[in-house]
């Protein structure tokens, strides 16, 4: 990180036009350390399986890889929707944009569920974080993931409502930070999903 | 000054100052007992000046941050505060049975105070930073809630600002997870588990709000720097605080009997601790880097950035260092928890409320900065305390690391007061540069009554 | 890098490099998912799964994240993450 350009207020149209940071400068720190702290979990991860080989593919064969390979759809499709929201409204569209929103969020909606399902269906075999350390990482690092598209979701119905309301100056701007935060929590994902339920 | 109430401030800066000067003069009686098992016995034992040394620091660092808030926060409110009587009551009360629990602790057995003041009602007595006497936690409750009640009518009467909102957010913090002293469960595990929810998550959470807020306000002032950007700059520095800080509190469940998750949540929630400490001090000097004005103010710029180092070397790197469970195996309980609480609580808490004096106290004295002489002497202070400070972190930590070799790694590990007579060397430079440290305080007190022609009048 | 049209007013339309990349996204989730039915194992595998992963994250930070047309030092620091952590997940496996 330079820190020079860490004080710098994001988006004033100081920068070379031609290459731009799409959101606010805060947020992208803060994405920053939402993905140093999921490298951190990831890398514990391969070293405690490397220590435990057969724990962790034992325990992996018992996941529901269709609820994993779904919520990926899930949240790449959400993705794909907020793309098209900011879009529409570097266009002009606020109406567009928020609708496409809801649609990003009624994915969410669907990875939320599917979660519940699954998790549900864990606990009532009596798992838990104390089982082994196989279920520890499992739980641990979904619901972890879980929490951030939760937050994600918030973020998203805020915007939404803002959009609703008519935008402003710094509506698209918010707009970009939110996608950008939204974009981390499914990036993650797209390690995670094979990290845990599939690479044996 | 520009509100008249903020004047109440002056009062509780001084008595935080004066109970450091107590708290060193303990700190000194136990480093010398270190070395010298039976010096002052009986009449002050090691665990007595001990108890006086922790919680003679925590009561000044209360009476600081109470302080920094009457200063900041009519000023950050544009409004009087809400009542100045209540401000001033509330100072008495909480100095007088401060005061009165401390010679307690001296004067009688623990025992004995623990039956005189009630603690069969309510078994609060007897841990780590909680020894305080029943009636003394209710009354630190009572003071907290009308300090409380008083700047939350402030704050909602004027401006509402980023960094009263934090301020206040923290100090809301500080007083709901000191109920956690309260709570004392039989159970071992639960008592140590509940015992950290007041301990770290002060430290590790709502002080770090106190901290950034405390901080930011200097910064505004001595450099001018845009209250957007800082404001932007605090609200990053606060998530990241909560977000490591929350579940870190785990690096202290690894054996006290909690499950092993624990383990894995702690070491890699609190090895992330680090990054909003580093924040902070990268905050602190670019602020003063993009300066707009040139305060005459120094030693509270240099104040201000003293802490941001400080707090990252003492909590984040001194912290990393024995945050990780396999580490923390061999380090637990040792002298480097020792070295890391000093320098942390040092270059945190200790730092931010001398800055925010440094900053204040000249203006409520009615002028906007001291005069050069006693700027300078202040300087000399700074430098002597912190380099002191890192010299005691030093030596404790290679006596931790000695104590954990020939204690605990070894083949034939030694009995622990085998190893404490090998180290005693360690000890014994502790103790001078402990003296150092005692010689920078003074200094620092004598900075405020040095004359000299005196600089710009306060606007 | 070829950065198309991202001055201060852009086309209304989503990019068609947007959904070229939901397709990619797409298909590479339906092999990952696929490797898992037919209980694949093995370091050649663990190399599709994570070549598959960093190539999808790559995709979608440059695309979706925007950082095609960002900064050189931000496309930095997230591809970076992404080749660190595959790089890391991948040596652990082999260990
Ligand atoms: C300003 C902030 C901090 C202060 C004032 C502080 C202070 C302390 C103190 C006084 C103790 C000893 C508690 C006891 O009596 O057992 C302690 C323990 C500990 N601290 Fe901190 N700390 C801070 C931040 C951090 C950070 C950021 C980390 C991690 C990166 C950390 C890691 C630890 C660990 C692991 C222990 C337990 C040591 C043991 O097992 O004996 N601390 N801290
Ligand atoms: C300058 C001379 C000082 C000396 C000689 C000194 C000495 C000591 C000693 C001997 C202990 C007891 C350690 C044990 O239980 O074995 C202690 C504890 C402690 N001191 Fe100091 N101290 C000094 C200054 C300070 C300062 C300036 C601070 C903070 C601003 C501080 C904060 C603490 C804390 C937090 C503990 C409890 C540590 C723990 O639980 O691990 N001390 N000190
Ligand atoms: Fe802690």
């Amino acid at each position: 990180m330079s820190t020079e350009s860490l004080a710098l207020p994001a988006t004033t149209g100081t920068a070379p036009p031609e290459r731009r940071l799409a959101g606010d400068l805060a947020i992208w720190v803060f994405i920053c350390a939402e993905l140093l702290a999921f490298a951190v979990f990831f890398v514990a991860y391969g070293v405690a399986r490397a220590r435990h080989v057969d724990m962790f593919n034992t325990g992996q064969l018992t996941l529901d890889r269709n609820a994993g390979a779904l919520n990926t759809v899930l949240l790449i499709t959400g993705s794909w929707f907020v793309v098209q929201a900011v879009a529409r409204l570097r266009g002009g569209d606020p109406g567009g944009s928020a609708g496409r929103l809801l649609l990003a969020l009624a994915c969410g909606g669907g990875f939320l569920v599917v979660k519940v399902f699954e998790y549900k269906a864990k606990f009532a075999l009596g798992i838990s974080l104390s089982t082994d350390t196989f279920y520890m990482f499992y739980i641990s690092l979904t619901f972890f993931h879980l929490m951030h598209v939760l937050l994600g979701m918030v973020i998203l119905a805020l915007l939404w409502n803002s959009l609703r309301r008519g935008p402003g100056p710094t509506t698209l701007s918010s707009l970009e930070s939110g996608a950008a935060y939204w974009h981390m929590v499914d990036l993650v994902w797209i390690i995670l999903f094979p990290l845990v339920y599939v690479m044996r | 000054m520009p509100f008249q109430s903020q004047g109440v401030a002056k009062y509780y800066f001084m008595a935080a100052i004066a109970l450091f000067a107590g708290q060193i003069l303990f700190g000194l009686i136990m480093g010398l007992q270190y070395v010298w098992g039976d010096f002052l016995f009986p009449a002050i034992p090691f665990n007595v000046a001990r108890m006086v040394h922790t919680n003679l620091l925590i009561v000044w660092l209360l009476f600081g941050f109470m302080g920094g808030a009457y200063y900041l926060i009519p000023e950050e409110s544009e409004t009087e505060l809400y009542s100045t009587k209540l401000a001033m009551l509330l100072f008495w009360v909480f100095l007088i049975a401060g005061a009165l629990t401390i010679v307690g602790y001296l004067a009688v057995p623990y025992a004995t105070l623990a039956k005189y003041t009630g603690n069969d009602l309510l078994e609060t007595m007897g841990r780590e930073f909680l020894e305080q006497p029943l009636i003394t936690k209710v009354g630190i409750v009572i003071v907290a809630l009308g300090f409380l009640f008083n700047i939350t009518m402030t704050v909602l009467k004027g401006r509402k600002t980023a960094i009263s909102t934090v301020l206040l957010l923290g100090l809301w913090g500080l007083a709901v997870f000191f109920l956690f002293s309260f709570y004392n469960p039989v159970n071992v595990v639960e008592d140590k588990f509940f015992w950290w929810w007041t301990v770290h998550l002060w430290v590790e959470g709502v002080w770090e709000l106190i901290l950034g807020a405390l901080l930011a306000f200097v910064l505004i002032k001595v450099t001018g720097v845009d209250r957007e950007v800082i404001e932007k700059w605090l609200y990053v520095i606060i998530t990241l605080t909560l977000v490591t800080g929350v579940i870190g509190t785990g690096h202290h469940y690894f054996w006290i009997g909690t499950p092993e998750y624990w383990q894995w949540w702690g070491s890699i929630f609190s090895a992330l601790e680090p990054i909003p400490f580093f924040a902070m001090t990268v905050f602190a000097f670019n602020m003063v880097n993009r300066r707009r004005r040139e305060h005459p103010n120094r030693a509270a710029t240099l104040w201000a950035l003293g802490t941001g180092v400080m707090a990252f070397l003492g909590a984040g790197v001194w912290g990393f260092l024995h945050t990780l469970a396999p580490v923390n195996y061999y380090t637990h309980g040792t002298q480097i928890t020792a070295a890391h609480g000093h320098m942390a609580f040092y270059g945190a808490y200790a730092m931010v409320v001398l800055c925010m004096i440094s900053y204040a106290m000249p203006i409520m004295r009615g002028r906007a900065a001291n005069s050069n002489k006693a700027q300078v002497l202040e300087m000399w202070s700074f430098w002597l305390m912190t380099i002191a400070m890192v010299f005691i972190t030093l030596f404790l930590t290679a006596a931790g690391i000695l104590q954990v070799w020939l204690q605990r790694v070894s083949d034939t590990p030694l009995p622990f007061m085998v190893v404490q007579d090998k180290i005693s060397l360690f000890y014994w430079m502790r103790e001078w540069t402990g003296v150092v440290f005692l010689i920078g305080l003074v200094l620092y007190i004598l900075s405020f009554f040095v004359k000299g022609e005196e600089q710009a009048k306060a606007a | 890098m070829n950065a198309p049209a991202l001055s201060p007013a852009p086309s209304p339309a989503t990019p068609r490099a947007a959904h070229l990349v939901y397709a990619f996204l797409l298909a590479a989730t339906g092999l990952t998912w696929f490797l898992g039915e037919t209980g694949a194992a093995g370091p050649a595998v663990m190399a599709v799964l994570m070549g598959a992963a960093l190539l999808k994250g790559l995709a979608v930070a440059g695309e979706f994240m925007e950082l095609r047309h960002a900064p050189r030092l931000w496309q930095a620091v997230v591809a970076g993450w992404l080749f660190f952590v595959t790089g890391c997940l991948a040596a652990a496996y082999l260990a």
